[in-house]
C-alpha cells in the first residue's frame, strides 16, 4: 500500500510503497534512505488529527490502523546525541573540574600557601569524586535507557553548562583557603547522610535496572525497599546525599544547587508518578499502581 | 470528553482573573506613559534635576511590580514562560538596581536611550495584553508591538550594556553588595565581576529575542489567526 508523508505545515514530502506489516522500524529506516541526512534517531511521525499519535518503534503500521493512502506527519527532531553519551560528556566536567581547584590550589588561589588543607575539604573532595565516578560508571554499566538519543541542541549544552559551572562554583568556594568548615559533629552528620543517599541511590538504580528484561523497553511497577513509599527513590536518595554534602560543607553554592536539584528532579519525579498511575489504572487486567505511594518525598509528597 | 464545562465558581474566577490581568496591565501601561512623557520632557529642558531624579522612582516602582508577571506564569493565569518571564524582569529589576545605586549613571546618555526604549515598549506591550484580555486588538497596537522591536530592540540592548559598562568604576570602587570571605557560609560576591559575566550574555540574548520576534512579527503581518503567547519583548 502506499504512505504519504507530510510536513507539520502540510506541504508533501514523499510517498513511501509499505505494506500492513511493515513496522515503524522499517518504516524508518526506508524514510533514511531516501532522505540520508535525517537519520532515523532524527524522525518522528504521528498519524492522525492533530496532535497525531506519534508512531511508536516496537509497532507496526497495521497497530495503527494505517490504511492505502493515509497520510503521516514527519518532524525532525534535529541533530541526536546517545543518552550515554551526554550523561558521560556532563558528569565528565564534575568529576576533572573540581578536584582542579583541590590540586592546583596554590596556582588559583593567593592566600593557599599560608592556609593548609583542611579535613573538610578531604572528605569534600572524596564525596564528590566518588558522587560524579558512580555516575559514571552506572551510565555505562547499570542504566537501561527507555529512549535512544536527546537532541543536541540544547540539551547536550544545558546539561553540561548546569553540572560544570556548578562544579566550578561549589569548588571554587570548598577548596578556598578561607574555607570555614562546620564542627566536626556536623561535618560527620554531612557525612552520614551523604553515604546512606549514596548506597540508598546505588540500590534503588539495580533494582530499576533488574526490573527491565534485557533488550526491552517493558515498564512494570517497581516493588520493594523505597519504592513502597515512592515513585522515584533514586531522586529522593540523591536529594539526602546532598543535603548531606551541603550539611558536611555548610556551603552556599552547594545548598542553591541542592535546591535546584531538588527542584528539577521533583519536576521529573511528577511526571513519572503520572505516568506511572496512567499506565498501571487496574482497568483491563493490568495492575493497579499502589495508591498510597507517594511522588518523590515519603509520606510527604 | 473534548467538552470542558465550567461550574458557576469557575466562570466568576475566570471574570474576575480577567478584571485583574485588565486593571494590572492598564496600571502599567499609565506609569509607562508618564515615564516616557518625562523622560522626553526632561531631555528636551534644562534643569538641575538629574534624569534618574525625575523619572526613577516611578521606574523603580513600575519595573519592579513587573515580579508580579513572573507570579502570573507561575500560577497559570497567563500562558507565558515561566523561565522567559523570569529572566527578562531579573535584567531589567539589575538595571534598577544599578542606576538605583550607582549614581554616576544618573545623567547618562546611555539610561535616556534605555528609558526611551523600555517606555515605548511597555506601553504597546501593556496596552497590547489589556486589549487582549478583551478580545480585540486594535491593528494599529499590533501593529506597532510587532514593528517597533526592530527598532528598539537594539537601542534598549545599547543603552542597558552602556549603563553597566559607564557603572563599572564606581561598582569597582564601592564594593557595591560585596560579600568576602572568610564567612559562615563560604560564599563570596562581586558585583564588579558579576556585571562583567552579564555583559555577554546580551551578545547571545539579542540575537535570539530578535529573531524569535521577527518571525512573530511575520505571524502577524500574514495575518495569523493567533499569534502564540508571546515572549515578553524588551
Amino acid at each position: 500500500m502506499k504512505v504519504q508523508v507530510n510536513s507539520r505545515r502540510g506541504n508533501k514530502i514523499s510517498d513511501f510503497e509499505v505494506s500492513e506489516s511493515t513496522s515503524v522500524q522499517e518504516f524508518k529506516k526506508l524514510y533514511a534512505r531516501k532522505f540520508p541526512k535525517t537519520y532515523v534517531e532524527r524522525q518522528r511521525f504521528t498519524y492522525g488529527p492533530a496532535p497525531g499519535m506519534p508512531l511508536v518503534d516496537g509497532k507496526s503500521l497495521s497497530d495503527y490502523n494505517i490504511k492505502d493512502g493515509d497520510v503521516l506527519v514527519f518532524k525532525d527532531l534535529g541533530a541526536q546525541i546517545g543518552y550515554a553519551a551526554v550523561y558521560v560528556i556532563e558528569y565528565a566536567g564534575p568529576l576533572f573540574l573540581y578536584p582542579m581547584f583541590y590540586f592546583l590550589r596554590n596556582q588559583i588561589y593567593e592566600k593557599a600557601s599560608s592556609h593548609p588543607i583542611q579535613f573538610t575539604q578531604q572528605i569534600a573532595l572524596a564525596c564528590w569524586t566518588f558522587h560524579y565516578a558512580k555516575r559514571i560508571l552506572e551510565t555505562l554499566f547499570v542504566h537501561k535507557f527507555s529512549h535512544g538519543t536527546m537532541p543536541v541542541f540544547p540539551n547536550l549544552f544545558k546539561n553540561c553548562g548546569y553540572y560544570w559551572s556548578a562544579a566550578v562554583g561549589i569548588s571554587y568556594f570548598v577548596n578556598h583557603p578561607l574555607f570555614t568548615s562546620p564542627p566536626i559533629e556536623r561535618v560527620y552528620l554531612g557525612l552520614a547522610l551523604f553515604i546512606i543517599g549514596e548506597l540508598g541511590n546505588l540500590t534503588t538504580h539495580l533494582m530499576l535496572s533488574n526490573l527491565r528484561s534485557p533488550g526491552t523497553k517493558e515498564r512494570k511497577i517497581p516493588r520493594g525497599f523505597l519504592f513502597n513509599y515512592v515513585s522515584c527513590p533514586n531522586y529522593f536518595l540523591e536529594f539526602v546525599a546532598w543535603v548531606g554534602f551541603s550539611i558536611m560543607t555548610q556551603t552556599a553554592a552547594s545548598i542553591m544547587f541542592t535546591i535546584a536539584g531538588a527542584g528539577q528532579m521533583w519536576m521529573w519525579a511528577v511526571g513519572k508518578h503520572r505516568r506511572y498511575r496512567k499506565e498501571f489504572d487496574g482497568k483491563e487486567g493490568r495492575q493497579q499502581y499502589p495508591k498510597s505511594r507517594k511522588v518523590m518525598f515519603p509520606f510527604l509528597a | 470528553k473534548n467538552i470542558t464545562t465550567f461550574n458557576q465558581h469557575q466562570i466568576i474566577m475566570g471574570i474576575a482573573a480577567k478584571a485583574y490581568l485588565i486593571l494590572y496591565n492598564v496600571i502599567q501601561c499609565i506609569g509607562w506613559g508618564y515615564i516616557l512623557v518625562n523622560t522626553i520632557k526632561h531631555h528636551n529642558t534644562k534643569t538641575d534635576k538629574t534624569l534618574w531624579d525625575t523619572v526613577g522612582s516611578m521606574v523603580s516602582i513600575f519595573q519592579y511590580a513587573a515580579i508580579l508577571e513572573v507570579v502570573h506564569s507561575l500560577i497559570g493565569l497567563v500562558k507565558t514562560p515561566f523561565m522567559t518571564t523570569a529572566v527578562q524582569v531579573a535584567s531589567r529589576i539589575l538595571l534598577v538596581l544599578i542606576c538605583n545605586y550607582v549614581p554616576t549613571t544618573h545623567n547618562a546618555k546611555t539610561v535616556y536611550i534605555m528609558l526611551f526604549s523600555w517606555a515605548l515598549t511597555e506601553v504597546i506591550r501593556y496596552s497590547f495584553y489589556a486589549f487582549g484580555q478583551i478580545g480585540y486588538v486594535p491593528y494599529p497596537i499590533g501593529y506597532l508591538r510587532y514593528s517597533l522591536f526592530l527598532v528598539l530592540y537594539p537601542a534598549g540592548v545599547f543603552g542597558e550594556m552602556g549603563t553597566i559598562v559607564s557603572s563599572l568604576p564606581y561598582v569597582k570602587e564601592h564594593d557595591l553588595f560585596g560579600i568576602s570571605l572568610p564567612n559562615k557560609w563560604n560564599f563570596s560576591f562581586s558585583s564588579y565581576y558579576f556585571l562583567l559575566a552579564v555583559l555577554p550574555t546580551y551578545v547571545f540574548g539579542l540575537p535570539w529575542l530578535y529573531t524569535y520576534m521577527i518571525a512573530q512579527r511575520k505571524r502577524f503581518l500574514s495575518g495569523a489567526k493567533s499569534t502564540p503567547s508571546v515572549k515578553k519583548t524588551q
